[in-house]
C-alpha cells in the first residue's frame, strides 16, 4: 500500500511516515502543496493523508482538483481546526475522512485501514484466534470448546477487537464503535469494560489475547 | 456609485443635517406666510376694483334706462372719467388719486360706440377688449400696459336693457391699475427681502440652537474618552444627563458594567488555565529531565513513554474542552437540533456507564420517557458529564437515578444521585471553569475540571437551564431543563 503524506510540519510527517512504515505502508512525504501535488500527478497512490493549512497550495485546492481530475485516490484530511464547517467542507469536497490535530496515532491508523478497507469486503462472520471463537451471527463466545456468557455490550466490544485483531484500538476509537460515543469523554469506562471483559475471557487462561499499550489503548492478538 | 452616495450621507453630521433641517422648515413656513399674505392683498385689490366698476355701471345703467336716452347725460358720465384722465394724462400723476378710467358703451347689434370717452378710441380700440368666447362666457379680464407705462385693466359687462330683452348694453371699460400694481410690485420686493433676512436668520438661529442643542453629545465623548480598563464607569455616571442622553449613558454603562465581568472572568480565566496546564508540564518536563539525567533501562524508558502519554491525553482532552467552551461563547455558533426521545439517549450514555458502575455497584434506574429538542450530539455530551459525575462522587453501592420529565413548554433531565454531596457555599462555584468541589479527590481523578462549565455552556447554547440542589451526605440532583419547541 502506497500512501502520500503532504504535510509542511516536516516532524509531523517524519513520525507519521515512521509509524505507518512500521505498519507496513510505503511511503511518500511531501512538505508543501506544489510538491504534494507534483506527486500526486506522477505516482499511484492509494491514500492520501493532506494537511490543509499548506504552503504554495493548501490542501482545499489539492483535494478539489484531484476531485476534478477524476481520481479515485481516498483522502484523509488532517487539519488543526475543529470548526464543524471545517469538516463539513471537508468531506463534501469529498474527503474521505477528517482528522483533527492533535489525535492519537492508533486513531489515525484505524482510520486509514477502515477507509482502504471500504469496498466489496465482506465482514467476516466467525473470527478465531487461538483457541477462541466468536461468532457474530449466534452472538456465541466459545474458548477452548466451552462457551463464555458476556453481555451485549461486552460482545460487542470482543468482536470490534477480534475483528480488528493486531490493531492497537484507541479508547476513542472503542467508545465510537461500541458506544457510539462520539467524544474525547475524561473517565476510564473503556478501561473498566476491557478489564471486564479480560475478566471473562482471559483471566482463566494462560494465553492472554487482549494486551494494554499503556497511554495508547489496546491490542488483540494471540502472542 | 449608488454605494458612495450613501457613504457620504452617512458621513452628514448630526449638526449639518439639524441645520439643514432647521432651515428648511423655517423656509417653506416663512414661503408660505408671504405667499397667503401676498393672496390676501392681491384679492382685495381685485374686490376693489370689481367694486369700482360696479358702482360705475349701475349709474351707466341708470343713464341707459332713461327713454329717450339722454346722450348729454351718459357723456357726461363717460366724458368726466376723460377730463379726470386727460388730467392725469397731462399734468401731475398723484399715486394717492382714485382710479381713472375709460368707459364705452356700445349697443352689440351696431358697430359703432353710443358714447365713449374721449381718446379712448386711440389708446384702446375696440376689439383688444375681452369678448364673449363660442359658450357665451366672458373671457377673462385683460391687463396692458400704456405706450406711457400705465397699466389698464380691460374689461367688458353686459347691462340689461328694459325694453327690449335681446339688446343689452355692452360695456367696454379699461381701469386704470397702475398704482395698484406699483403697490404689488413694493409688497413683492419686501416679501422678498423678508424671505431672504427670514432664512439667513433660521439658519444662524438653527446653528446656535444645534451648537447649544449638541454640546452634551461632545461632553459625553469627551467623558468617554477618559475611560480606561481601570476605571471603567467612574467619569460619566457622575454627570446629569438630558433625558435621552441618560438612556443612552444607562445603555452604555450597562454595556461597561458587562465588559468588566467580562475582563475580569477572562483575567481569572487565563490565571487558572495557566495553573491548570502547569501540572501536566511539570510532571511531563520532570520525568523526562530525571530519565534523561542518566542511562535507564529499556523497561524504564517505556515507564515514562507510557506516563508521558497519559499526561498529553490529559492536555489534549484539556484544549479540546476550552476550545469547545470557547467557541459556545461566540454568538455566531449555531447548533443542530433535533426532535429526539430522550429515554433512548439516556439509555445509551446509560449502557456507556453499566461497566463502570457496575465496578462499584452503583445501580442506574432511569424512568420516564419524553421528547426532547436538542443537538444530539451536546445532549449526549452534558448527560455524560453528569453521569460519570454522579458515579464519581458517589460511594460504593449507591444508586443514580435518571428522570425524564415532559412538560408542555419544556423538557427537564434530573440526574440524581445519594453520594456524597456538596457544600452549599461551593454551589454557586460549581459551574466556573476548573472549579473542583472535592480538591483531594480530584486530584485522582482523570477529569480536566471543566465538565459542568461544559454542560452550562451546552444548556445556553439550547437557551436552557441548569440548576444543582445538593446536602452533605445525601445527594446531588442537577435538573437540565431544555426548552420544548414544539414548531420545528
Amino acid at each position: 500500500m502506497h500512501i502520500l503524506i503532504i504535510e509542511d510540519e516536516y516532524k509531523t510527517a517524519l513520525f507519521l511516515a515512521k509509524g505507518l512504515k512500521e505498519e507496513g505502508f510505503v511511503i511518500d512525504i511531501a512538505v508543501n502543496g506544489m510538491d504534494g501535488q507534483h506527486n500526486i500527478d506522477h505516482i499511484h497512490y492509494d491514500l492520501i493523508i493532506l494537511d490543509v493549512m499548506l504552503p504554495e497550495k493548501d490542501g482545499w485546492s489539492i483535494l478539489t482538483d484531484l476531485r476534478l481530475s477524476q481520481k479515485q485516490i481516498p483522502v484523509l484530511l488532517l487539519t488543526a481546526r475543529d470548526a464543524v464547517e471545517d469538516k463539513v467542507k471537508g468531506l463534501e469536497l469529498g474527503a474521505d475522512d477528517y482528522l483533527v490535530k492533535p489525535f492519537a496515532f492508533s486513531e489515525l491508523l484505524a482510520r486509514i485501514r477502515s477507509i482502504l478497507r471500504r469496498g466489496p469486503v465482506r465482514e467476516i462472520n466467525i473470527v478465531t484466534i487461538a483457541d477462541l471463537e466468536v461468532d457474530a451471527i449466534k452472538h456465541r463466545v466459545k474458548r477452548n470448546g466451552a462457551r463464555i456468557d458476556l453481555t451485549p455490550k461486552e460482545f460487542q466490544l470482543l468482536l470490534l477487537m477480534a475483528r480488528r485483531q493486531g490493531e492497537v484500538l484507541s479508547r476513542t476509537f472503542i467508545a465510537e464503535q461500541v458506544w457510539d460515543i462520539n467524544f474525547n469523554s475524561d473517565t476510564n469506562v473503556v478501561d473498566v469494560a476491557v478489564r471486564r471483559l479480560r475478566r471473562k475471557v482471559d483471566d482463566d487462561f494462560e494465553h492472554k489475547l487482549i494486551h494494554t499499550v499503556r497511554g495508547v489503548g489496546y491490542v488483540f492478538e494471540k502472542r | 456609485m449608488f454605494s458612495k452616495n450613501a457613504k457620504t450621507k452617512m458621513q452628514w453630521s448630526l449638526a449639518g443635517r439639524l441645520i439643514t433641517l432647521y432651515t428648511i422648515t423655517a423656509s417653506i413656513s416663512l414661503l408660505l406666510a408671504c405667499g397667503f399674505l401676498y393672496w390676501i392683498l392681491l384679492s382685495n385689490i381685485d374686490h376693489e376694483h370689481q367694486a369700482l366698476l360696479s358702482a360705475e355701471l349701475a349709474e351707466l345703467h341708470k343713464a341707459l334706462q332713461q327713454s329717450p336716452l339722454d346722450q348729454t347725460l351718459l357723456k357726461q358720465l363717460v366724458g368726466e372719467e376723460s377730463k379726470h384722465a386727460d388730467e392725469v394724462h397731462s399734468a401731475s400723476f398723484h399715486p394717492s388719486s382714485a382710479h381713472y378710467s375709460y368707459f364705452r358703451v356700445l349697443n352689440p347689434q351696431q358697430q359703432q360706440p353710443l358714447v365713449e370717452t374721449t381718446n379712448m378710441s386711440s389708446l384702446f380700440p375696440m376689439p383688444i377688449f375681452p369678448e364673449l368666447n363660442k359658450d357665451r362666457l366672458l373671457t377673462s379680464d385683460v391687463k396692458i400696459q400704456t405706450e406711457d407705462k400705465r397699466i389698464f385693466l380691460l374689461m367688458t359687462r353686459y347691462l340689461p336693457n328694459n325694453d327690449d330683452t335681446d339688446n343689452t348694453w355692452k360695456i367696454q371699460a379699461a381701469l386704470n391699475v397702475t398704482q395698484d400694481e406699483i403697490l404689488l410690485l413694493q409688497y413683492q420686493k419686501m416679501l422678498g427681502i423678508v424671505l431672504l433676512i427670514g432664512v439667513c436668520f433660521s439658519t444662524l438661529a438653527g446653528f446656535w440652537v444645534t451648537r447649544k442643542g449638541l454640546r452634551p453629545l461632545n461632553k459625553i465623548t469627551q467623558a468617554i474618552q477618559t475611560i480606561n480598563i481601570h476605571h471603567l464607569h467612574e467619569t460619566i455616571s457622575s454627570e446629569k444627563w438630558p433625558k435621552e442622553l441618560a438612556l443612552l449613558v444607562a445603555a452604555f454603562e450597562e454595556m461597561l458594567n458587562r465588559l468588566d465581568e467580562s475582563f475580569a472572568r477572562l483575567s481569572q480565566f487565563s490565571a487558572d488555565l495557566a495553573h491548570e496546564l502547569r501540572t501536566p508540564i511539570n510532571n511531563l518536563m520532570g520525568e523526562t529531565e530525571i530519565a534523561l539525567s542518566r542511562q535507564r533501562t529499556l523497561s524504564e524508558y517505556q515507564q515514562l513513554l507510557e506516563s508521558n502519554m497519559e499526561e498529553f491525553n490529559r492536555l489534549n482532552r484539556m484544549i479540546e474542552e476550552l476550545l469547545f467552551l470557547s467557541r459556545a461563547e461566540s454568538p455566531e455558533t449555531k447548533i443542530e437540533c433535533r426532535l429526539l426521545a430522550l429515554e433512548n439517549e439516556l439509555e445509551t450514555i446509560a449502557t456507556f456507564y453499566e461497566s463502570l458502575a457496575a465496578d462499584k455497584k452503583i445501580q442506574i434506574r432511569m424512568t420516564g420517557r419524553a421528547k426532547i429538542f436538542a443537538d444530539p450530539l451536546l445532549l449526549r455530551r452534558a448527560l455524560n458529564n453528569l453521569i460519570a459525575n454522579a458515579i464519581s462522587y458517589t460511594d460504593m453501592r449507591g444508586e443514580i437515578y435518571i428522570q425524564a420529565i415532559p412538560s408542555e413548554h419544556y423538557t427537564e433531565v434530573h440526574v440524581c444521585d445519594n453520594g456524597t454531596g456538596i457544600e452549599t457555599g461551593e454551589l454557586s462555584k460549581i459551574f466556573d471553569r476548573f472549579y473542583r468541589a472535592d480538591k483531594a479527590r480530584a486530584k485522582n481523578t482523570l477529569g480536566t475540571g471543566l465538565g459542568l462549565s461544559l454542560v452550562k455552556s451546552i444548556m445556553e447554547l439550547h437557551k436552557g437551564t441548569v440548576s444543582i440542589k445538593s446536602k452533605i451526605g445525601q445527594g446531588t440532583t442537577v435538573i437540565l431543563r431544555f426548552p420544548f419547541n414544539r414548531g420545528v
